[in-house]
């Protein structure tokens, strides 16, 4: 049975109190369903299977998309860009880390919220930068890019319960 | 019986996704003409066109959620703002659904006008003509109607669920400060 979200549940510092957290795991299944739903279709389905196209479909209306612009896995293309599985790779590894980084002290909201909004900017002068011409980027570049925003994502979202606020042991 | 305050957070959701969905299929339109109505479909355009969807698609969640903490000027929790979120999400992909059936209806098509960006773009990077067919298929066997609909739904829902969950921590800091004075 899954307790009713209270604050006790992620202010404490065992970390196995945070996997019976309803919000943790509401994070913990969107950004696993966001991350496999990238990865996995590529990896183990073939181009003609219905889980490709369904992937496909999937990240549709949030991806461009352009084979070009995606890993490949063998010979087919991920569903979705690298910067946005960026995105989705950096909110599933803080997810997975952060009961664990809870034991250590760390930098509170303040520093998340620069974090989070230093690299959304830093995304759009590389789009920038792409447009005017003034460089271009690859794929490892956007996928670095884009993991800082996912990572930081989620350290907004817990940030109230990392040492350094109120807690309980 | 509903308090006035959940019908104020459906309220805040369901509007905001709706204006979301619109802005959102008139972006989309407008950046697919501009693209390839002046042959600009290099990765310039590509930027502009990524910046503005995955912008307007994710930001419904985010200020759904500021705005309802804005009006009823109180914390709120964590979770509420991922309810949020997750409605305005679901409600930007049904009226940016009805929105396309409407446009379509008039002849401005996003989904032709997006197959020839592609195209376009595709074939400056030099794809031959084998390789541009395969992508055209694929493409076309992606789908559209009611299951494309649900599809969207669910994902515009959860990743909205994300942006509404970092609105509600941001937020709703002021009125939690404000309280312990």
């Amino acid at each position: 049975m899954i307790p009713k979200l209270q604050t006790e549940n992620l202010a404490v510092k065992n970390p196995a109190r945070w996997f019976t957290d309803r919000i943790w795991l509401l994070v913990f299944g969107i950004s696993a369903t966001m991350f496999l739903m990238g990865l996995l279709p590529a990896w183990v389905a073939g181009e003609d299977s219905g889980f490709y196209t369904l992937s496909v479909m999937f990240f549709e209306p949030v991806c461009h998309q352009f084979s070009n612009r995606c890993y490949y896995i063998g010979e087919l293309a991920m569903p979705v860009c690298s910067r946005c599985f960026g995105i989705y790779s950096g909110l599933f590894l803080m997810t997975v880390l952060i009961p664990f980084l809870r034991l250590f002290r760390l930098p509170g909201f303040n520093f998340a919220l620069f974090l989070l909004v230093a690299s959304v900017f830093l995304n759009i002068i590389d789009n920038a930068g792409n447009f005017f011409n003034w460089w271009s980027n690859t794929l490892t570049s956007r996928y670095l890019l884009g993991l800082p925003i996912g990572l930081s994502a989620v350290y907004v979202i817990f940030s109230e319960y990392i040492p350094g606020r109120k807690t309980k042991s | 019986m509903e308090t006035t305050e959940q019908k104020s957070l459906y309220t805040h959701s369901l509007t905001v996704g709706g204006i979301f969905g619109a802005a959102y299929t008139i972006v989309n339109l407008l950046i697919l003409y501009i693209a390839v109505g002046t042959g600009s479909t290099g990765l310039g355009m590509i930027a502009v066109y990524c910046l503005g969807i995955c912008g307007i698609s994710l930001a419904a969640g985010y200020f759904a959620t500021w705005t309802y903490i804005s009006d009823i000027m109180m914390p709120i929790e964590t979770g509420q703002g991922a309810l949020i979120g997750f409605l305005a999400g679901i409600a930007l992909a049904v009226v940016s659904f009805v929105f396309q059936l409407v446009l379509n209806s008039v002849g401005l098509d996003s989904q032709e006008l997006t197959s020839e960006f592609m195209m376009a773009f595709l074939s400056d990077l030099g794809l031959s003509g084998q390789e541009l067919q395969d992508v055209e298929d694929q493409m076309q066997s992606s789908g559209s109607g009611v299951f494309s609909l649900l599809i969207s739904m669910v994902v515009l829902g959860l990743l909205n669920c994300i942006t509404g969950l970092i609105a509600a921590s941001i937020h709703s800091k002021k009125y939690k400060q404000t309280d312990a004075l």
